[in-house]
């Protein structure tokens, strides 16, 4: 390790040494910087100029990037300025490049122009003890991705996003784990809240990177417990970009590229090795058997023309060793990817705008997938008198997702199972018999759209010096709309056996989300000398509306139209309508109190209480509370550079959660049906109600450090754990019951990690700096308790028990391979005493070990950054390591389904014939009953392990000079024009397709593009 | 600034504004309209299993076809792991009912009265709640209890549960079953519910169900008093139009008590309707030519040559005529059970009366007058196989009449028999309820399946 660095270290210098002597040969009196605030997150919009010339000044551009010109003499100071935080001035001495760092001013009252805070639970105090991960925006903005949640992945430790599926499909995003036994995005995904507004994760997929100033990833109690039993899986907090002082700024970004095919996942056969395998497998439904010699001398024994026959096959099988179709070539494409954004942004010291309005377009790799996108945002901050702001935003999106994927039915998957010798003007396919290539195709169509608007209001007003009164108050709808059509003409369709005047499938539903809250908070901080007293009291209050209404109907043919229904059909194709209407309300009062001494020790303790209408009145009342403390060490060495922070966190908080729990599962709830009973309508219970169903608990445990030196490296460590009492699961009961399973408090469970973060600045020169950023997750979930007994099985069929009393929870169980027998050619396996069963023989617990961890307990970031002038290189790398995941083998094929192509080396790796040694593959001549311990579970030769690493995003930016846009006349502020591309490669040992999603289908794509960016 | 202070006291108040109403969501069963569809739903769910009791019979042997539906083959064949699966599915779909009338009969004192009829539509509606569960126990304690017998009666019979809410139960004696069906047949006949719609369980079903229970009780004078009244009129019920129109989505009167449906039903025995079904008619069911009934059980329009398709609900499926109702009790069926009650209590000529009003109607050959004894039963049950035949029926009167079940293989000789005292008589309790039900030990499996916890 330390060698490497070594390397990588001289590498570096001598890049630099070599970059420097280019520099000096530069004179003219031109001053390039950048404004950061102290999160190094770019301050857009921020004034730079002169002292006491106005003619010299400039505002930084949407990186917080400036170019200034100096007028020729000596004594230059340079002041610069931004919204809300404390003005700099910085003596000018010649130097090239510098970075001003500008902090925020919460105590500038008169006259100053602070835009208003929306996210009102972002306080000082709370970031003191909690654990916060600020988002690098402008990575993030780098990376061309037309969805912004799947763009999350690797921007903070602790933070997993995994990609599920094809492009539009909303990613799985967890803090820490799962906190609950419950799978799925209910239970387990965080809160998501845009300036003060609770939106749900639909609504976050759709934001536009643009409008995106500040996204905060909190992660331990004490940071969320300030949203009560909401939060109980972290918080993400986006803050977006809001206006400026100083003349308009209108700047239009434009980002366009190609989408390719990304990685391939298993290499299929070609003509000459189908054709072979074909015959060995001796199927006549395959041609290479079929017109093999020795088939035709089986079945013509005897016949005179048996050589004329023989040759006619030979001619056969000639002609299709002319084709040699590439179908993974053959059928993703190259599509292509743009982004436009237009945005203004301007005010004075009374009123600040902006607005801003975007269009994007992603093509995935199969026709008929593609995302685009439409939003558009305009806040407004207003200054009320000398005592606060008030601020309005409006915002809005339309994006639409196509696929031609459905449950049952994805083209994707043909890329395994067209021949090499098959093409699509072939004609009937051997691989689909009686079906040519068109009658594969427009088979299926879904279009799901999602229309978003969302307002926000607040007033932050300070009535008298050290009070905050804060109020937000907002609405977020999400109208998702999705049509699915089977036209009559699909093949699923004429075989469905359905009158023709009935085939034809259609199904559209309509989901509005409506979320509405409020959050009022007073906030009065005042300093006594070494003591700082902080004391907060809020009230919120959150409701969550989902209404939907769905159609499925037959008989539409041709036309993929909800009107084209045929209503007269009865029976198992009538029209059904479904509709499900739920409400959730959530009332909640805080209170905080924070205490500063010295600036050194911090203590902060917060306590809410909320009341849910999910559950009946006797249980409606949850609190979630914490209390963490704050060291900085720093403190008593100031002057002391090596060590330039030092900062010690802990943290303990207990948070109830009713995440993904409906009221319906605490008492008899009932609903109508859409079928009905003779003249009825029917009915019908929801669910087998736990009226013993109590919120689950969150106790969360941090500590962490953070240590600098000589302002070059930092290094950030934290350890958790967060334990989940009275864990909610739907646990099979017994079926007298007359259900099969009803959701109970069944256990405790940990997830219990490390997340660690080194960023070193290895360069920073006048004109070159090179950034490194290092980190990485740990995540590890056990089984800590259950209350009944040590062993829980969610069916009543599975051998191995689902959750185990000190265990983790996501193992991968399964027999060991003793591989392929050479004389039977059928796999086998070890039992536990060492002795060989075959795979139809009767396997037991014993028998059955881990294989591994089916969610990968590590994963991580590398993030490079090069500054040299003008260019700016960024890159960004994502791994996962330590999991497993199983592979499906689907192509590999036996003798039933010969017709279809197969994976590259079959030939070599199948068992054939007795005394075939060491083979992968069993023998193709087998039943399902004889595999069925193959079939049923994974075993140690089908898994394999996940493990991956990715280049997620490479951006190389030249940013235009002074002297190059006053060449152009004047006409632009700033620009840049970038070379940006994402995903562009993924390291794997994993053998098939995509180790992320685990599928054939459905792998990130790589995206290259050319961006610009013109402020006018 | 004192506005905002009095704002946000008044602000928690709201915390008990959250009792908040969804307009489709119910927690209470208000309305005797509501009582009637909760009911509707229970009646909805009640499991259909016709075509795999009726292929555990002897009412079919198998085709050219039979080995391509490997779990229906299995079924025919009594094979272990077929018979389990039907028996964990079906003891679900038994108890999901028996759920929905237990939400339903604990409810009803909560319904309100608000209008003239609504006490007596309300005694309807327990009436059929509890004929219905009584229905419903019948059928699992002659699936999973052994047949009966004075010496049985203490042996298990199945889980009696009388609340929705989750309980881990023992199963109860045969003896206390029979006493609930018993008592819940006594509570639902004493309301007078007439002229309802053939899909609620009226009190002439009540009636009908309780002389089939009388029967399977050994209790066969019960059994004549019960069912005979029902037959009066009967000839006027079995005409060649009701027989006709048991199979269509028309009125007949030869229905007591027939569940509504609107999905398809009786699809499993057909293969392909270009290529013909699994199973066909067994050979030992012969119809007479001018048996009415030789019509609707022989479907002779099957792409299939050389075996007797069967015809009723499969010749539905073939000719694509929807199935409306599921004809669970009929008025001849009552007649074989009072017939049955007649010849065993040794009143033969009752019996051979009774049978030949009834095969009079249906066209066929009348009865020996001077039948009696066994031979008087058998030709009953044989008449009454032929009736029922497909409709699973047969199942429990091979299983109540000890006789054994002949398994031919698909060249039509006998390939083994089910002896009267096979296990598989009874079905295993399924896996679910024994490996989360602490009250069913490996004592309470029924003998001879097996009981494995994984622990």
């Amino acid at each position: 390790m330390p060698m490497k660095w070594c390397c990588v270290l001289g590498f570096v210098f001598s890049l630099f040494f070599c970059l420097n002597s280019f520099a000096q040969s530069n004179n003219t009196r031109i001053l390039a910087g950048r404004v950061t605030d102290v999160w190094n997150e770019p301050l857009a919009g921020a004034n730079v100029y002169v002292r006491g010339d106005a003619g010299y000044g400039t505002s930084t551009d949407a990186n917080g990037y400036f170019s200034i010109e100096l007028p020729d003499r000596g004594d230059i100071l340079i002041e610069v300025s931004f919204l809300g935080m404390k003005s700099k001035t910085i003596g000018y001495t010649g130097q090239k490049e510098i970075t001003v760092i500008l902090e925020e001013d919460a105590n500038m009252m008169e006259g100053a122009v602070v835009t208003g805070k929306q996210n009102i639970n972002d306080l000082d105090i709370r970031s003191k003890s909690g654990v916060i991960t600020v988002v690098d925006v402008k990575r993030l903005q780098d990376k061309p991705m037309v969805d912004m949640s799947v763009a999350l992945q690797g921007t903070a430790p602790g933070l997993v996003v995994t990609n599920r599926g094809d492009l539009g499909t909303k990613p799985e995003i967890r803090i820490r784990g799962n906190s609950s036994f419950r799978e799925g995005d209910a239970a387990n995904e965080p809160l998501f809240v845009l300036d003060g507004q609770v939106i749900s994760s639909d609504a976050f997929m759709t934001l536009n990177p643009l409008d995106i100033a500040d996204i905060k990833v909190l992660k331990d109690a004490v940071a969320c417990a300030l949203y009560g039993t909401k939060a109980s899986n972290g918080v993400i907090e986006i803050t977006s970009v809001r206006g400026t002082t100083g003349e308009a700024l209108v700047t239009y970004n434009f980002n366009a590229g190609i989408t390719t095919r990304g990685r391939r996942g298993v290499l299929m056969m070609e003509t000459d090795e189908k054709l072979e395998l074909e015959r060995r497998l001796r199927n006549r439904n395959a041609p290479g058997y079929l017109y093999s010699e020795e088939y035709i001398r089986e079945t013509n024994r005897g016949a005179e023309n048996i050589e004329e026959l023989v040759a006619e096959g030979q001619a056969k099988l000639n002609e299709l060793r002319k084709t040699n179709t590439d179908w993974f070539k053959e059928l993703l494409r190259n599509d292509f990817y743009q982004r436009h954004n237009l945005s203004v942004r301007g005010g004075n010291s009374k009123t600040s705008y902006y607005a801003s309005a975007n269009y994007s377009y992603q093509g995935g790799q199969i026709p008929g997938n593609d995302v685009s996108r439409f939003t558009g945002r305009i806040s407004l901050d207003q200054a009320i008198g000398n005592i606060g702001y008030v601020s309005i935003s409006v915002n809005g999106g339309y994006s639409k997702a196509d696929s031609p994927n459905s449950s049952d039915y994805s083209p994707t998957s043909l890329i395994y199972e067209l021949n090499p010798y098959e093409s699509k003007t072939s004609g009937e396919l051997w691989s689909y018999p009686n079906r040519t290539y068109d009658d594969l195709f427009y088979q299926y169509e879904r279009v799901s759209t999602e229309k978003r608007f969302g307002t926000t209001a607040s007033i932050n007003l300070t009535p008298v010096k050290g009070l905050d009164v804060d109020a937000v108050v907002g609405l977020d709808m999400v109208l998702s709309e999705s049509q699915d059509f089977t036209p009559s003409t699909a093949y699923s369709e004429q075989q469905s056996g359905a009158d023709e005047i009935e085939r034809g499938r259609l199904s559209k539903s309509k989901n509005v989300n409506t979320n509405i809250s409020y959050n009022v908070r007073v906030t009065w901080n005042r300093t006594f000398g070494k003591h700082d007293v902080t004391l907060g009291a809020n009230t919120d209050y959150y409701m969550d509306d989902i209404d939907n209404m769905s159609i499925t109907g037959y008989g539409v043919g041709l036309l993929n139209s909800a009107a084209a229904i045929n209503q007269s059909i009865e029976g198992s194709r009538k029209v059904s309508t479904s509709n499900l209407k739920e409400k959730t309300a959530q009332i909640g009062i805080g209170a905080l109190a924070g205490y500063t001494f010295d600036g050194t020790y911090d203590l902060f303790g917060t306590y809410k209480a909320d009341a849910s209408s999910i559950l009946p009145k006797d249980k409606r009342w949850n609190a979630a509370w914490a209390v963490g403390a704050g060291w900085n060490v720093k403190s008593y060495f100031k002057d002391w550079n090596p060590i330039s922070a030092l900062r010690f966190k802990a943290s303990y908080g207990r948070t109830a959660s009713l995440a993904g729990v409906s009221p319906s599962l605490a008492v008899a709830t009932f609903q109508y049906l859409d079928d009905s009973y003779g003249d009825r309508r029917l009915l019908e219970l929801m669910s087998l109600y736990n009226d013993s169903l109590k919120p689950e608990q969150t106790i969360s445990t941090e500590a962490g450090v953070s240590i600098g030196f000589w302002n070059r490296l930092s290094v950030d460590v934290g350890w958790y754990d967060r334990v989940t009492e009275d864990a909610l699961l739907d646990v099979p009961v017994p079926a007298s019951n007359g259900f099969v399973s009803m959701r109970r408090n069944i256990g405790v469970l940990s997830n219990s990690g490390i997340e660690a973060a080194v960023s070193a600045t290895l360069l920073d020169m006048d004109e070159t700096r090179l950034n490194l950023r290092f980190s990485i997750a740990y995540n590890k979930n056990k089984v800590i308790d259950l209350y009944d007994g040590d062993r829980l099985y969610t069916s009543e069929y599975s051998l191995v028990p689902d959750f185990e009393v000190g265990k983790a929870y996501d193992i991968i169980y399964g027999p060991i391979s003793n591989g392929i027998d050479p004389m039977t050619g059928f796999p086998t396996f070890r039992k536990a005493d060492g002795s060989e069963i075959p795979a139809s023989g009767t396997l037991t617990r014993e028998d059955m070990v881990a294989l591994g961890h089916g969610v990968p307990p590590y994963s991580g970031t590398i993030n490079l950054s090069f500054t040299y002038r003008n260019l700016e290189f960024d890159a960004d790398f994502y791994y996962v390591f330590g999991g497993i995941k199983a592979y499906s083998f689907s192509y590999v094929r036996d003798v039933d389904d010969a017709n279809k192509n197969a994976v590259r080396g079959q030939v070599e790796n199948m068992w054939f014939q007795p005394g075939d040694q060491n083979k992968l593959y069993n023998s193709p001549y087998t039943t399902t009953a004889s595999l069925e311990n193959l079939t049923l579970y994974p075993n140690s030769r089908t898994v394999g392990s996940s493990d991956y690493l990715r280049l997620s995003m490479l951006s190389l930016r030249y940013r235009f000079s002074e002297k190059l846009l006053k060449k152009a006349g004047n006409l632009f502020k700033y620009g840049n024009i970038a070379f940006q591309a994402s995903n562009l490669f993924t390291l794997t040992r994993y053998k098939e397709s995509d180790p992320e999603s685990g599928s054939l289908v459905g792998a990130q794509q790589p995206i290259y593009t050319i961006s610009l960016s013109l402020s006018f | 600034m004192k506005k905002f202070i009095i704002i946000l006291s008044m602000l928690p108040l709201f915390g008990s504004c959250l009792d908040i109403k969804l307009d489709n969501q119910f927690t209470t069963i208000s309305t005797v309209d509501m009582a009637r569809e909760l009911l509707a739903s229970a009646y909805n769910s009640l499991p259909r299993y016709q075509v795999e009791f009726a292929v555990l019979s002897d009412d079919f042997k198998p085709t050219a076809y039979s080995s391509a539906y490997a779990e229906l083959d299995n079924l025919y064949n009594w094979q272990d792991n077929a018979i389990d699966n039907l028996s964990s599915q079906l003891w679900t779909d038994y108890y999901m009912t028996i759920a929905y009338l237990n939400t339903l009969l604990t409810r009803l004192d909560e319904v309100e009265l608000t209008e003239d009829g609504d006490a007596v539509e309300l005694d309807k509606v327990r009436s059929e709640a509890q004929a219905l569960k009584a229905y419903c126990y019948f059928d699992l304690l002659r699936i999973y209890a052994p047949r009966y017998a004075e010496e049985n009666l203490d042996r298990d019979g199945i889980i009696l549960k009388n609340r929705l809410e989750l309980d881990f139960l023992p199963r109860s004696s045969m003896r206390d079953c029979i006493s609930e069906i018993d008592g819940l047949l006594t509570a639902a006949a004493s309301v007078e519910n007439t002229g309802t719609s053939v899909y609620y369980f009226g009190s002439d079903a009540v009636a009908a169900l309780r002389a089939e229970f009388e029967l399977y009780r050994e209790n066969y004078k019960a059994a004549v008093t019960s069912g005979l009244p029902l037959l009066n009129g009967a000839a006027e019920r079995w005409t060649a139009t009701d027989y006709d129109n048991l199979w269509t989505a028309n009125e007949s009167q030869e229905r007591i008590f027939a569940p509504y449906i609107f999905d398809s039903f009786y699809i499993d025995l057909n293969y392909d309707r270009e290529r013909g079904d699994y199973f066909c008619l067994s050979d030992e069911v012969t119809y007479e030519e001018g048996d009415m009934r030789k019509t609707w059980c022989e479907y002779t329009e099957t792409p299939m040559t050389g075996v007797r398709c069967f015809g009723k609900y499969n010749r539905m499926y073939y000719e694509n005529t929807e199935v409306r109702y599921i004809n669970t009790l009929r008025y001849s069926g009552v007649c074989f059970t009072v017939a049955e009650a007649y010849a065993r209590d040794n009143q033969p000529d009752e019996a051979v009366a009774l049978m030949n009003e009834y095969l009079g109607a249906r066209g066929c050959t009348l009865m020996d007058e001077n039948l009696s004894g066994d031979n008087l039963v058998n030709a009953i049950l044989a008449e009454k196989q032929k009736e029922f035949v497909g409709e699973g029926t047969r199942y429990f009167d091979l299983k109540r009449t000890g006789v054994p079940v002949v398994r031919y293989n698909e060249s039509g000789s006998a390939a083994m028999t089910i002896s009267v005292d096979d296990y598989r008589h009874l079905f295993p309790i399924p896996q679910s309820e024994y490996r989360y039900n602490d009250n069913i030990t490996a004592e309470h499996q029924n003998p001879g399946w097996s009981y494995e916890v994984a622990e």
